[in-house]
């Protein structure tokens, strides 16, 4: 479900950091897809794209490459004003973020 | 106004004459010179009665139509001279000639005559008039006569006596009276009975030419020698008897009348044998009243005047005392008792008494009295009184019939006027301040007060109740200046030598009236209160009128009647006109019916000119209507008169031009406007004249005038005008189109080179996550129990990894350098640890090749150095991997030497890498290090790698100050020579103690700010400090604008500050952190960006961000960049 390579890497193997990251990112990252979903639909473009753009560093961090790349499709979808895109990829990241919550 | 004159036709505009001549080479001309009679017929014709026979004049055009008239053969020379002119009720022409008359008619365009009689007379008939019976008198030099319409002729008609006579004109008044002016005088006639009655005119003479009335009841006789008459029909008298005097510019200029016109102001244009004179008898405003005519008369020199019970006005001359009577045709000389004949009587005054007596009191000869009803004058002188003679002023009490109050030099005297009693009064005695009794001007007020001029004051005195008062100004205005005192509306006014002064008998105030008030000169002679309250006063030739209520002065100047006023000379009538004495005799008029010219003038245009020079309009000036000219006529002027001839120099003007000055411009006295440079086009000029009592013409003169413009200035030029811009500015908007789109291609290109690079950015980035992985394993792989061979693989699986990394970087390397934000770093580094990294990584590779791959570093180079090992290490595998790629058999060998022997300068280091490989043909080796380059790319399809490494080892070797040079033989070998500067690094413990990261020194005592505003970010990036180093503080910011306040309220050695935020972004924070006072503004920022492109890096540095960090972040790269940009931090000890 997600790779803690990375984390383990930065934080040289300490796995109380790794974690206490995860923990963090269990309640967070849920508040931000919410506030991602909601920016774009309120068309709030800019914030939109700031979200994404974070959304998609941290999908890095825990290894899913797959879906920093669709963070990214929405962070340009935000930067050409496309309603559309995000709509269809939102169902996808927020099934698999639900995966990963749970496997955390 | 029309003249005929011997000398031709002439038009008058009031100022000007306008001759209209004959002219024997041109028909449009009269037809003589002399031209007996001009009428206007009912069609507006003008008909024109020369000796040369009739004329018709176009009055648009000015000329003449001449028609031949008949001729009877007889009369000699007179035989085509037409005396006069006459227009019947049923519209014909009448002629008077020599023979008797002709009616023309018109329709068949011939002449009709009537003979006299008998036909070897000539006649000579000179007037006609038609009787309301449709008869028509002829006045002939044979008498009256009558045309006659069954043969033709006309016959003489019954006449009182056989005397020989002539008649000269027939004249129907306004009350349709017929008058007849005969050789022998001048008759009456009566129509119905066709009788005529003989009308006396005195003494005068009775050889009459022409009649005229004006106004109605006033007959004007003309006399063929001796001047004109005035004749009141009513009374059946001649009133005045006009001859012609040198002395007397405005009298008449001749006593031999032609000709007499009325028009229709009433003025009475005398036609005389040396030209023409006008007057208006019912327009004189001021009628004056003289003795005797003519000028410079002592018996006209009029100094003091009363009003008896008739009406009569006694007037003391200096040549005696006269008595005017309305109802005599001259005033009656008066002679005191005593006087033989009529002489200057010095110091004079009159009064009358309530019984209608007249009082006159002459200084040193006595006080008389004249009874009217008897004819009787007795002198009234007694006692004392008769001593005294220095009588200045007599009046009447007001209140007391029998009283007379008379001022002497003595005092003032009381007379009973039955009794002849005197009472003295001395004003000195009143006022200690009075030197003497005399006393002067006296005045009564309703109320009995006596007004009293005594020496330098006034005083009041009441003769019932005795009240006195003194009143003087300390500018002595109103005592010895004094001329007059007249009482009206509550008030004193005093005439004096410096203007008006109104006294307030109850405050002692006065008010003055000067020049400032409005009177034209303030040495006035006589005042005078009119019925109205209005105040009038005379000085010099000027009458002048204050009206009290709005204290305005109306100015009249009289110099042409009155000539010059005098002193104290005015009388009130009983019908409450007054009168003022002159030089010249006296004026009298209605002061509360001041006669006004309401008869609004005409204006009329007379000439027009174009640079001075008069223009042809084509038809007479007063007929233009419109006028064209040309733009080239830059100066033009209007010529106009107002024909109205009573007082032309009183006439006004004004004009405006509309279209060019919409307001009326006001001209004074000036007929003419003058224009210049107006713009073409339509411009409407009105011109305007009032009368001198103010009324402006009913109908202003209005001419079109229209400026033809240049071509440049004409519709079709325009037209062209605005096609030719039309076309230049379609061209000008096609050339923006164009220029638009070429802007729009461009932007789009660049955005294209944007998404490239992003691309490129976003692409190595995929690539290198997975490699890491790759490489990150493989690692793992090698920690693991691996027999050789295993460990062999393991190694080479890390240095493909490696390499195809450093591809990736190449080409994010190469953006850079593309993009000049290439940097440098500088750190102590082991020489041989890099040439030992460089084998590893190349050694597999070699031995792949069947190659030797042999190091060696001359003994003498300095191990530790300063300088970037990473680029050192970057370019030297370039060169290796190139040597590997294209080296089959034999050996590459890696050298490092160095040139100098000292070791404090920069060390400049030679690394060699020769191979013995296929080599690089002589024309293709300055190709060799440009981007994308590969030497026969097709033959060696094995060659791998991206073509960048050569051109980015140049760019790195120049840009570190060094130089990269190449040497081949093909077939035999290549050599690549780099030449770097370096510092000798000091020798250092190798034993550093953990937890430093790689190369760099451990860190402590940092106070860090981190700008991110999400949380993961913030606490992998707090964890990560706090790892490497020691006792760190780090507070965190949610957004730039929290960072900028965190920064003024602490200092901080380092900001981490992510990119993208909400709220405020990091490029913004860091230029507003920029823009801060020092501490402040001189933190060190590192950004932290997940887009590692140049153009963010650009950004990012052009806000002033010292350094740029990707995301994820990688640990080493984050300590050393901490380390670098806070030296401050002291190295562990």
């Amino acid at each position: 479900m997600f790779d803690p390579t990375y984390l383990k890497q930065i934080f040289g193997g300490d796995e109380k950091l790794v974690a206490r990251f995860l923990e963090l990112f269990r309640t967070e990252m849920p508040r931000q897809i919410a506030a991602l979903e909601q920016f774009f639909n309120a068309g709030d473009w800019e914030n939109a794209h700031v979200m994404a753009h974070t959304i998609k560093g941290q999908m890095r961090y825990i290894g899913r490459e797959d879906l920093a790349l669709l963070a990214q499709a929405m962070e340009n979808a935000a930067e050409m004003r496309d309603a559309k895109t995000p709509a269809a990829h939102f169902p996808e990241l927020k099934a698999s973020i639900h995966a990963i919550l749970n496997a955390i | 106004m029309w003249f005929g004159t011997l000398g031709g036709l002439a038009k008058y505009d009031g100022y000007k004459f306008t001759n209209y001549l004959y002219d024997s080479r041109d028909s449009s001309t009269p037809a003589s010179l002399a031209v007996n009679k001009i009428l206007e017929d009912r069609q507006g014709r003008y008909w024109v009665a020369t000796d040369q026979g009739l004329n018709r004049m176009e009055r648009r055009t000015g000329k003449f139509t001449r028609y031949a008239m008949l001729a009877s053969g007889q009369c000699g020379q007179h035989r085509t001279v037409i005396r006069n002119l006459y227009e019947d009720r049923s519209g014909r022409l009448w002629l008077a000639t020599c023979t008797g008359v002709q009616y023309f008619d018109e329709q068949r365009n011939r002449f009709v005559s009537f003979m006299a009689g008998a036909p070897s007379e000539d006649c000579h008939a000179s007037a006609m008039l038609e009787l309301d019976d449709g008869m028509l008198l002829v006045g002939t030099r044979c008498g009256l006569m009558q045309v006659r319409w069954n043969d033709t002729s006309l016959v003489r008609m019954e006449w009182p006596g056989n005397a020989p006579y002539q008649i000269n004109d027939l004249f129907r008044d306004a009350a349709g009276q017929l008058w007849i002016a005969a050789s022998n005088g001048l008759w009456k006639m009566n129509a119905n009975a066709r009788s005529v009655q003989k009308m006396s005119l005195g003494a005068y003479a009775s050889d009459l030419q022409v009649l005229q009335e004006t106004p109605r009841g006033i007959l004007w006789i003309g006399t063929t020698s001796d001047g004109l008459l005035q004749y009141d029909i009513r009374k059946g008298i001649v009133t005045h008897h006009f001859v012609y005097r040198p002395d007397d510019p405005d009298g008449i200029n001749n006593n031999i009348i032609y000709s007499l016109y009325t028009d229709r102001l009433g003025n009475l244009w005398i036609g005389t044998y040396n030209g023409i004179s006008k007057t208006n008898p019912s327009r004189q405003r001021f009628q004056l009243v003289q003795t005797e005519p003519g000028l410079h008369n002592p018996k006209n020199y009029i100094r003091q005047m009363v009003q008896d019970d008739k009406g009569r006005i006694w007037t003391n001359t200096i040549q005696g005392i006269y008595i005017h009577d309305a109802e005599k045709p001259a005033p009656e000389l008066f002679l005191l008792p005593g006087q033989t004949k009529p002489e200057h009587l010095g110091v004079f005054h009159f009064c009358k008494d309530a019984a209608g007596r007249i009082w006159m009191a002459a200084a040193q000869r006595g006080l008389f009295v004249h009874d009217p009803l008897q004819g009787v004058t007795t002198q009234a002188d007694a006692g004392d009184l008769l001593q005294t003679k220095a009588y200045n002023k007599i009046i009447a009490d007001a209140k007391h019939p029998d009283r007379i109050w008379i001022t002497t030099n003595r005092g003032l005297c009381m007379l009973h006027t039955k009794t002849l009693d005197t009472a003295w009064l001395y004003p000195a005695q009143w006022f200690p301040d009075l030197t003497s009794n005399a006393v002067t001007f006296i005045v009564q007020a309703p109320d009995e007060t006596l007004w009293l001029r005594c020496g330098r004051y006034l005083c009041s005195f009441h003769p019932r109740t005795g009240q006195k008062r003194l009143y003087a100004r300390p500018d002595n205005l109103i005592g010895p200046t004094v001329r007059g005192l007249v009482w009206a509306g509550e008030a004193l006014w005093i005439c004096s030598i410096e203007g008006i002064i109104r006294l307030d008998p109850a405050s002692g105030q006065t008010k003055h009236y000067g020049l400032a008030a409005g009177l034209p000169r303030v040495d006035l002679a006589a005042i005078a209160a009119a019925p109205d309250g209005g105040i009038w006063v005379t000085c010099l030739n000027y009458l002048s009128h204050l009206d009290p209520a709005t204290e305005k002065i109306a100015n009249y100047d009289l110099v042409r009647t009155a000539k010059e006023f005098n002193i104290a000379s005015t009388l009130q009538t009983k019908d409450g006109r007054l009168l003022f004495g002159s030089i010249n005799g006296f004026i009298h008029f209605d002061p509360t019916h001041i006669l006004k010219d309401t008869v609004a003038p005409r204006i009329a245009l007379t000439g027009f000119s174009v640079l001075n020079q008069p223009l042809p309009l084509g038809i007479e000036p007063e007929f233009a209507r419109q006028i064209s000219i040309s733009y080239t006529d830059k100066v033009f002027a209007f010529q106009f008169a107002g024909l109205h001839f009573s007082a032309p120099e009183h006439l006004r003007y004004r004009y405006k031009m509309d279209g060019f000055d919409n307001k009326w411009q006001d001209a004074g006295a000036r007929r003419e406007a003058t224009y210049t440079n107006l713009r073409p086009g339509k411009y409407r000029f009105m011109a305007d004249v009032a009368n001198e009592d103010g009324v402006w013409s009913d109908n202003p003169l209005v001419v079109e005038v229209e400026i033809a413009p240049p071509y440049w200035q004409s519709w079709w030029f325009y037209l062209l005008l605005l096609m030719v811009c039309g076309s230049i500015g379609y061209a000008v908007v096609r050339n923006r189109i164009y220029a638009r789109r070429l802007a729009r291609e461009k932007e789009l290109a660049e955005r294209n080179a944007r998404y490239k690079s992003r691309f490129l950015a976003n692409m190595s980035h995929e690539i290198r996550t997975p490699m890491n992985a790759i490489i990150g394993i493989n690692k793992l792989l090698l920690d693991t129990a691996l027999d050789e061979k295993q460990r062999q693989y393991a190694q080479a699986i890390e240095q493909s990894g490696e390499s195809l990394l450093w591809i990736i970087n190449d080409i994010l390397d190469q953006a850079k350098i593309e993009s000049g934000k290439y940097s440098f770093i500088e750190r102590p580094f082991e020489l041989d640890v890099q040439m030992e990294q460089l084998r590893t990584l190349f050694l597999h590779k070699a031995k792949e090749n069947n190659v030797e791959f042999l190091i060696h570093i001359e003994p003498r180079v300095p191990n530790r150095l300063l300088g970037d090992p990473l680029r050192l290490q970057q370019v030297l595998s370039n060169l290796v991997s190139n040597a590997v790629k294209f080296t089959h058999n034999g050996a590459i060998r890696v050298s490092v030497s160095t040139m100098e022997h000292h070791t404090t300068a920069p060390l400049r280091l030679c690394f060699r890498v020769e191979d013995t490989g296929i080599g690089i043909p002589e024309d293709k080796l300055d190709l060799i290090f440009e981007s994308f380059e590969q030497v026969e790319e097709a033959q060696h399809s094995s060659f791998q790698g991206t073509g960048l490494g050569l051109s980015i080892a140049r760019q790195m070797v120049v840009q570190q100050g060094g130089s990269i040079n190449v040497g081949s033989v093909p077939g035999k070998g290549t050599v690549f020579t780099v030449i770097l500067p370096f510092q000798i690094a000091p020798e250092q413990d190798t034993s550093t103690s953990a937890p430093a990261a790689s190369g760099t020194a451990a860190m402590r005592n940092l106070k860090v700010l981190l700008v991110e505003d999400n949380f993961l970010n913030q606490m992998l990036a707090t964890e990560l400090l706090k790892k490497y180093v020691e006792n760190v503080d780090v507070d965190a910011a949610k957004n730039g604008l929290v960072a900028t306040e965190k920064i003024r309220q602490k200092p901080y050695d380092l900001v981490l500050m992510d990119v993208k935020m909400p709220v405020m972004d990091g490029i913004e924070a860091t230029r507003l952190i920029r823009s801060m006072d020092a501490p402040a503004r001189d933190v060190p920022i590192i950004a932290l960006t997940a887009n590692a492109v140049p153009e963010e890096l650009a950004l990012c540095i052009q806000a002033g961000m010292n350094d740029c960090i990707a995301k994820p972040i990688n640990s080493d790269e984050l300590i050393e960049k901490i380390h670098r940009f806070t030296p401050k931090t002291p190295l562990d000890v």
